[in-house]
């Protein structure tokens, strides 16, 4: 560690010194220091005068990191401008709650930037651990303690199979760097079973974290009671970052014997995924399960071409992020002392109560759907070509299928949302922080949908 | 090294499935804790087992901060634990069973 290090390391410090600073703000700045900070390591990636020339250690600063790092930034910053309202609502701690979002940022940018078994590992419990505190905030709800549970468990296992998968690929390959153990493992005509167990296992670790079927079972359960803002920071983040180390740094299906598990994952979470979500009515579960439904999709992205893969699967988390935080938003900011809106009951309506709401949700259902002009399709056109590119006919045909079907899903509460006969009564009117995060989230939902080379050009930037 | 690496890693396996069947089994909330330790501690050990097989200290290095994490996300866990007996009484899993479909 030299001084030589300090720019490539500057944004990964911001955070952790942003998230320790705001402990010490009056609360009812912290939440959008907490959106600053998250835009002033946006500034610090990219400012042309930072150029990092020494690489750090354990974590890469090329421009895979450097665009995830982005991307997570953003998210949190969304996610402290939409907390505010369920925050204030419920009475919770605003300094904690900022805190925790920017760590958890943090444990996202080190995880999807590792280069080594040791970051990699250090960047997901960073991120998970104040998942744990973060799902369980509001403390005078009980299925938040609930939700609480059945987060930590599940996770506490997922990190001894990581870790224990990561001490059985050191003891095979005597290396923690990434691409060695890989091309190391990779070398061997028939891989050594202790480094295939050790592979299989940091495999199954990734999936319980990236909800992939059968490890998803905590998903609905946890999304229904966390906060709003959490799951949406959850679903979007957490998960994209535990793809993008899978995509760029974790090169899984370079090793042949991971393809048909890879494969296995991807289409057991379509199937069972469509048809758990099929007879939800509450909007968080329904979420939470099409959720498991893109990660399956997004495993496509993992079995194409790297090059391919990164491409396609960087884009559609994009576009599935813009979704979900914009899903997730649009329910806490219905929010209010009582709690949030969740069955598809509370949407009667919405159309004649708060007609911009109803668009901006239609909009993003259509879109998670994969309606033409949106975001979504577009995203699944590159994902699907990408997959059918390297071979994979069956699991595409699988993915359109399971995308036809998701139309009853989506659109079952766009229908409520323009009933007419309904009560009256509006919703609370919408704050200038969720209106920027909305607009943005549905700017980044239209033009990426309709004109999407920007976003070409940004995933471009990040092959190695 | 006296011991071959290969008992080293059937023992620390046995010891992984053990923690496992714990965690898997038990439904009080404590004794799925340390099944999560028994499984942590046997990672611990494959890490020192190979670090003086491939004769580099990284392994040991990486066994120190498994502990660290594994201390953090233990208190973590136990504030949990504290927190749910105090608002529901119970700490058996098998209660927690609020949310369904």
């Amino acid at each position: 560690m030299t001084w030589d290090m300090l720019p490539a390391l500057l944004p990964l410090l911001a955070l952790f010194v942003g998230s320790v600073t705001v402990l010490f703000l009056p609360a009812r700045r912290a939440l959008p220091f907490g959106a600053w900070c998250g835009l002033l390591v946006i500034g610090l990636i990219w400012w042309p005068g930072i150029s990092s020339e020494v690489p750090a250690p354990l974590v890469s600063s090329g421009g895979f990191a450097k665009v995830c790092t982005t991307l997570w930034a953003l998210i949190g910053a969304a996610t402290c401008l939409l907390a505010n309202r369920c925050c204030l609502n419920r009475r919770l701690e605003r300094r904690e709650f900022a805190a925790l979002i920017l760590f958890a940022v943090f444990g996202m940018a080190i995880l999807s930037a590792s280069t080594s078994l040791v970051s990699l590992f250090l960047g997901l419990e960073a991120m998970t651990l104040a998942f744990y505190v973060l799902v369980a905030f509001n403390r005078e709800n009980p299925t938040g303690a609930e939700a609480g549970l059945k987060y930590l468990l599940p996770g506490f296992l997922a990190s001894a199979l990581l870790s224990f998968g990561i001490a059985l690929v050191y003891a095979a390959t005597g290396s923690f760097d990434l691409p060695e153990a890989v091309l190391l493992s990779a070398a061997v005509a028939p891989m050594s079973s202790v480094a295939l167990l050790g592979w299989a296992l940091i495999l199954s670790a990734a999936a319980f974290k990236a909800s992939l079927a059968p490890f998803h079972l905590w998903t609905p359960d946890v999304y229904q009671g966390a906060p709003s803002p959490v799951a949406g920071l959850l679903a979007s983040g957490s998960k994209g970052a535990v793809i993008a180390a899978l995509l760029g740094s974790m090169p899984l299906a370079l090793l042949d014997p991971m393809r048909p598990l890879l494969a296995g994952l991807a289409a057991l979470s379509m199937i069972i995924g469509t048809f758990a979500a099929l007879p939800q009515t509450n909007i968080k579960r329904m979420l939470a399960y099409s959720s498991v439904v893109h990660m399956g999709y997004l495993v496509l992205a993992l079995l194409a071409d790297q090059q391919t893969g990164i491409q396609a699967g960087m884009f559609y988390v994009i576009t599935y992020g813009a979704a979900t935080v914009a899903a997730f938003g649009l329910v806490a900011s219905m929010s209010d002392s009582g709690g949030e809106p969740e069955n598809y009951a509370a949407l009667d309506g919405l159309a004649r109560r708060s007609p911009w709401r109803a668009g901006l949700f239609t909009c993003v259902l259509l879109s998670l759907a994969g309606f033409p002009p949106l975001a979504g399709f577009m995203g699944k056109f590159v994902l699907f070509g990408a997959a059918l590119e390297s071979g994979y006919l069956w699991l595409v045909i699988l993915a359109l299928l399971s995308s036809l079907v998701s139309c009853y899903y989506y659109l079952r509460p766009i229908i409520r949302m323009f009933n007419v006969a309904s009560k009256e009564g509006g919703g609370a009117p919408v704050n200038g922080g969720e209106r920027l995060v909305f607009a943005l989230c549905a700017a980044v939902i239209l033009i990426a949908g309709t004109y999407p080379a920007p976003f070409f050009r940004l995933v471009a930037n990040m092959l190695p | 090294m006296i011991v071959p690496l290969g008992h080293v890693l059937l023992f620390a396996g046995l010891l992984f499935v053990a923690g496992l069947a714990a965690v898997l089994l038990r439904r009080n909330l404590i004794m799925i804790l340390i099944g999560v330790e028994i499984m942590l501690n046997a990672v611990g050990l494959v890490l020192v087992g190979a670090s003086a097989y491939w004769r580099h200290p990284s392994g040991q290095l990486f066994a120190l901060l498994l502990m660290a994490v594994a201390a953090a996300e233990i208190s973590i866990a136990l504030a949990l634990v504290v927190y749910l007996k105090r608002s529901r009484g119970t700490i058996d899993v098998n209660r927690f069973d609020g949310m369904k479909g």
